[in-house]
């Protein structure tokens, strides 16, 4: 008798237990009378953990933005719950299936991680959440096309492709031999195919050396880009190992152009001091230095966030721009907002005004956010970027008969 | 040409060899001593590594006063930890501790980023940052300074066990601990003196990991290096935890360069692994280990 | 009254593998339980129930090679990938079927098993280990670089299992397929371990050099040990993949096989139940820590920055308390409490 009395208890609190998942129903998913929930899964604990910060923080000022300075949208709130995925590809399906199961969010905001987001990429597409934006920087995030997922960050592709024409036609040196030093993952082999497709185009040839990621040691790889002779080098990777790469290139007595990704547009490239002088970057933000009205305003809003620090960051607007953006398509939307109206809002933006912070623009059959870059020059004694060139695209548009977008 | 490109690259694989070393001499230190694998020395290097960070950059010590410094106290860390943390498992079963040390790993990880944060941090050096020329190969100095130093503590490590008190009382706890006791030896002491040598050789191999890269919370990854160093070494030899360090460093680098081509990129990670297999099939016991003796 | 019940155990009885009524009981409880969960919980519930009986599964494992057989892999990992792609590559590509996906992942990774246990057998202890993990980089290498067959970072996309011509693209109908077969391994190894392979398991983990004297042939028992054991992690494998839909080259790293290894030594090494409470302890307290870091983190904003560093170091210390206080795992403590309850309200 005691014992049936022992079990029949264990098992009423099990059965208690499984009654978390259990939630009532709403009219649109995330949005109620007065708040519009948002969700997002963040690196807080992996090797990404910085930029979780990064973009906890920006989320955080931004909402503060929208709900105290703007008053909210149409008399709502908006409201976030993050998850941490430790950029892991499990724990991402796990997070997300808890914030689109269990917190029932309006929509994702500000995911990043290639393998996280392709962890979790066909279960967007079957919950039907909308996703703004992602940063992951593989191409497979907007090609093929899916309709809920929205893609902004700088193409490798397209930045290798500029380089090779701003070398032909801005730089003109006499002789030149172009190379790629890349991560070896989806992000750096996208700056090899770029350098592939620019060089097919121009006739050239070009030499590339892969590092794993997360290794330091790059002796190897600058070694052999000296001995096939590169003297322009792009770089896809993080910004220091790009610091590394340029000490151990001197070291070797190797001495190439460096164009580096955007990702190295960033203070930890002046690890290597003066070495980083006089090398090119690409980036597709405005920059700080240049006092535009967009930083003016993210200053004032950081400052008084107590987030002065992440001011530093030259990153910050890639961040930022498509949180302006979305706000402006929640409020286009009107009061009646549904998933599906955000979608088509964003899509017919046009022209949007970031104030000076970059460009941005989607269409119904694009979710690439990013169409133009500037070349930037890396000034190491001022330790700023400089503008080398206005607003332009890669020679080889992605969309175009030589580079078609995948079925 | 040729031989000056194998050259460079001879070198610069001896430097990253002697951080290898280094932290092999950590692991092989303790499980001689105390039959534990102790996942948490790539840990121990990288706090050693930090706490000189922050001696050198936040209190502005000299390098060389707060390189000794973070030595001191990292041995006073390692030794708290083994008095707290392993001491009480003396006589579990091994796996358990090996799970207590990975656990203890998770916490110093965690701990650093808490108060680190996770951004990637410059360790300032004295090392003048031109290289040096040698025989047609550019090193760079901290990579010098790195070889010399592994150099040294192979030959004091060496005279250590072999004449010293305290290091023949360490090789006796680990033959045998039952008469180590009753001999006289304070085992106690050996135990917790092996983690703090061992502590002491993993914050020098992290200080100079980072003198020629950079800090960062994982740099832990780098010390899972170390794990094919002792299997070719030779799970007992300190010796053969150096000489497998720097094994595995050249090889490492000059594999990278010549098989690229043909192997794909990323050969110079597994370099070391497949090495080790090699070496196991042919010598089960590493290049120095002793053969095991069982008695049934 | 019950001590007595227990001493009057006939010998028949003490070999089945589940001895006193109470545990029949209690099994036909836990199983009902189990069969309804996906009704009651949410799909979150389940998603996360459907990872731990995947784990459960590997490290059931894992169990065999390492807590029968004492010999201990690092590269358990790796045989999970293989199955997994195996399956994957079987039904993205050769169109297999689900039911024909499954055993055809175990019979690959089984093969790889055997491929490493033949020349490990000289290998004891820590150069074993190293080993198995030298195996583990290399096939995380091959996984990575063999892109006509893996695809690499891409990725492969799984097409949603089919039995019998019924569907099974909801984590709600996958759970009861992963249920069974977590069930049915629990009753292999549990059986595995009563009968004359599992003593002679068992026996080359305590003392292997007496074991050959007595007439256990070593060589055919270790081999034998990472074939099962392998097998089973393909099939672990292969299940993770269909459940997952895509599957990576960062799915089976290295980080994962020293998982599945603190299962085992956490739920308490060499048992069955301790296998499966280790599995779902390990599987669970990240997603217990997450869930008390959130509200946390909004309660009190100070700590949110420093969010991620605490739960690593949580996740540590639970770990090292756990040890220290019970090395037998949480198997150990299981048996405490058990022999706590039997004499209840007796103190002996």
């Amino acid at each position: 008798m005691k014992r049936v009395v022992r079990f029949s208890a264990v098992f009423m609190c099990m059965l208690a237990m499984t009654f978390l998942g259990v939630r009532g129903v709403q009219a649109e998913v995330g949005v109620t009378d007065d708040t519009i929930l948002l969700g997002s899964f963040q690196d807080m604990s992996g090797p990404g953990a910085y930029l979780g910060k990064l973009c906890t923080t920006t989320m955080k000022v931004w909402m503060g933005y929208v709900n105290n300075d703007l008053g909210g949208i149409h008399g709502r709130k908006l409201d976030l719950v993050v998850e941490d995925n430790k950029y892991d590809p499990v724990l991402t399906k796990t997070a997300f299936n808890k914030l689109v199961n269990q917190h029932k969010v309006f929509a994702l905001v500000m995911v990043y991680g290639s393998t996280p987001c392709t962890a979790v990429k066909d279960d967007i597409k079957r919950e039907k959440i909308p996703v703004f934006p992602t940063m992951a920087t593989v191409q497979s995030m907007f090609d093929p096309m899916n309709r809920y997922l929205y893609w902004y960050a700088c193409s490798d592709e397209d930045n290798a492709i500029m380089m090779v024409d701003y070398i032909v036609n801005d730089l003109k040196p006499e002789k030149f031999k172009v190379g790629v030093c890349y991560q070896d993952d989806e992000w750096g082999k996208s700056a090899l195919k770029g350098l592939d497709l620019a060089c097919k185009k121009y006739g050239l040839k070009y030499a590339a050396a892969g590092y794993k990621r997360g290794s330091k040691n790059l002796n190897t790889q600058a070694m052999r880009l000296k001995a096939k002779g590169v003297t322009h080098c792009f770089y896809a990777g993080y910004a220091p190992v790009y610091a590394a790469l340029l000490k151990e290139a001197d070291k070797i007595g190797w001495k190439p152009v460096f164009f580096g990704d955007y990702v190295t547009v960033d203070p930890r490239s002046f690890m290597a001091g003066d070495l980083a002088d006089g090398h090119y970057h690409f980036s597709n933000l405005g920059l700080r230095s240049e006092g535009v009205p967009g930083w003016k305003r993210l200053e004032s809003l950081f400052t008084a966030a107590g987030a002065e620090k992440m001011l530093n960051v030259p990153l910050l607007p890639l961040l930022w721009n498509p949180m302006l953006m979305l706000t402006q398509a929640l409020q286009d939307c009107g009061r009646d907002l549904t998933r599906e109206k955000l979608i088509d809002a964003i899509d017919s933006i046009r022209d949007f005004d970031t104030g000076g912070l970059g460009k941005i623009e989607y269409s119904p059959t694009t979710r690439k956010g990013t169409h133009y870059y500037r070349i930037l020059q890396c000034d190491a004694e001022k330790k700023i970027f400089v503008p080398m060139t206005d607003w332009r695209q890669p020679s080889i548009v992605w969309g175009s008969k030589e580079r078609p977008a995948s079925k | 040409m040729g031989f000056q490109i194998f050259f460079q690259l001879t070198i610069t694989g001896l430097a990253w060899g002697s951080v290898y070393a280094c932290i092999a001499l950590g692991f092989v230190l303790i499980f001689k001593s105390t039959d534990i694998f102790n996942f948490a020395q790539p840990e121990l290097m990288m706090l050693g590594a930090y706490m000189a960070f922050t001696l050198i950059t936040m209190l502005r010590l000299p390098f060389v006063l707060g390189f000794f410094l973070a030595l001191i106290l990292m041995a006073l860390i390692a030794a708290v930890v083994e008095m707290m943390v392993i001491r009480p498992m003396v006589g579990e079963p091994v796996l358990a501790v090996i799970m207590v040390t990975l656990g203890l790993a998770n916490v110093l990880r965690g701990m650093t980023g808490l108060i680190w944060g996770y951004e990637e941090l410059q360790l300032p050096t004295p090392f003048p940052s031109d290289p040096i020329m040698l025989f047609g190969a550019a090193i760079n100095q901290a990579e010098i300074y790195t070889i010399l130093a592994t150099a040294v503590l192979l030959v004091i490590f060496f005279l250590f066990f072999k004449y010293s008190q305290a290091g023949i009382s360490m090789r006796a706890a680990a033959e045998d601990t039952k008469t180590a006791f009753l001999m006289g030896i304070n085992v106690k002491r050996v135990f917790t003196g092996s983690w703090v040598i061992a502590s002491l050789v993993a914050t020098i191999a992290g200080v100079f990991l980072a003198s020629f890269t950079f800090l960062e919370p994982i740099m832990g990854h780098t010390g899972l290096k170390a794990l094919p160093a002792i299997i070719l070494g030779g799970l007992d030899s300190i010796h053969g935890a150096v000489i497998g360090g720097l094994i595995i460093g050249v090889a490492e680098n000059l594999a990278g360069f010549y098989l690229e081509d043909y192997l794909g990129s990323g050969i110079n990670e597994i370099t070391a692994y497949v090495i080790v297999l090699i070496v196991m099939m042919i010598r089960p016991y590493g290049l120095f280990g002793t053969k095991e003796i069982e008695r049934v | 009254m019950a001590v007595t019940r227990f001493c009057t155990r006939s010998y028949r009885q003490d070999l089945r593998v589940f001895p006193s009524p109470a545990a029949k009981i209690l099994l036909v409880l836990g199983g009902l339980f189990l069969l309804c969960l996906p009704f009651m919980a949410g799909r979150y519930v389940v998603f996360v129930l459907c990872v731990c009986g995947v784990s459960v599964i590997g490290a059931l494992g894992l169990n065999i090679l390492t807590g029968y057989t004492g010999l201990i892999s690092l590269g358990h990992a790796a045989f999970m990938g293989i199955g997994a792609y195996t399956a994957a590559v079987g039904a993205a590509k050769a169109g297999l079927p689900f039911l024909a996906a499954l055993p055809l992942a175990g019979i690959v990774a089984a093969a790889a098993g055997a491929v490493v246990g033949v020349p490990t057998l000289r290998l004891k202890g820590l150069y074993l280990v190293v080993t198995t993990l030298a195996f583990q980089f290399i096939v995380e290498h091959v996984i990575y670089h063999w892109e006509s067959l893996t695809q690499s970072d891409r990725g492969i996309s799984l097409p949603p299992a089919e039995i019998f011509g019924l569907k099974l693209d909801t984590y709600e109908s996958f759970y009861y397929v992963i249920v069974i077969l977590a069930v049915a391994t629990a009753l292999f190894t549990k059986n595995l371990a009563m009968s004359r392979t599992g003593r002679a398991l068992v026996a080359v983990r305590d003392r292997d050099i007496a074991a050959e004297i007595i007439g256990i042939h070593l060589a055919k028992y270790k081999i034998l040990a990472f074939v099962v054991s392998s097998f089973i992690a393909g099939v672990a494998g292969a299940l993770y993949a269909y459940l997952l839909g895509l599957i990576g080259p960062d799915h089976f790293t290295f980080n994962q096989s020293v998982l599945y290894i603190a299962m085992i030594i956490v739920g308490g090494m060499g048992t069955v139940l301790g296998s499966i409470i280790g599995a779902l302890f390990m599987v669970l307290l990240p997603e217990v820590i997450n869930a008390v870091s959130g509200p946390l983190a909004s309660a009190y904003p100070i700590l949110a920055p420093r969010i991620g560093g605490i739960s690593v170091t949580v996740y540590g210390l639970v770990i090292i308390l756990f040890l220290l206080l019970e090395p037998n795992g949480l198997f150990g403590i299981w048996i405490r409490i058990k022999r706590y309850w039997k004499p209840w309200p007796f103190t002996y």
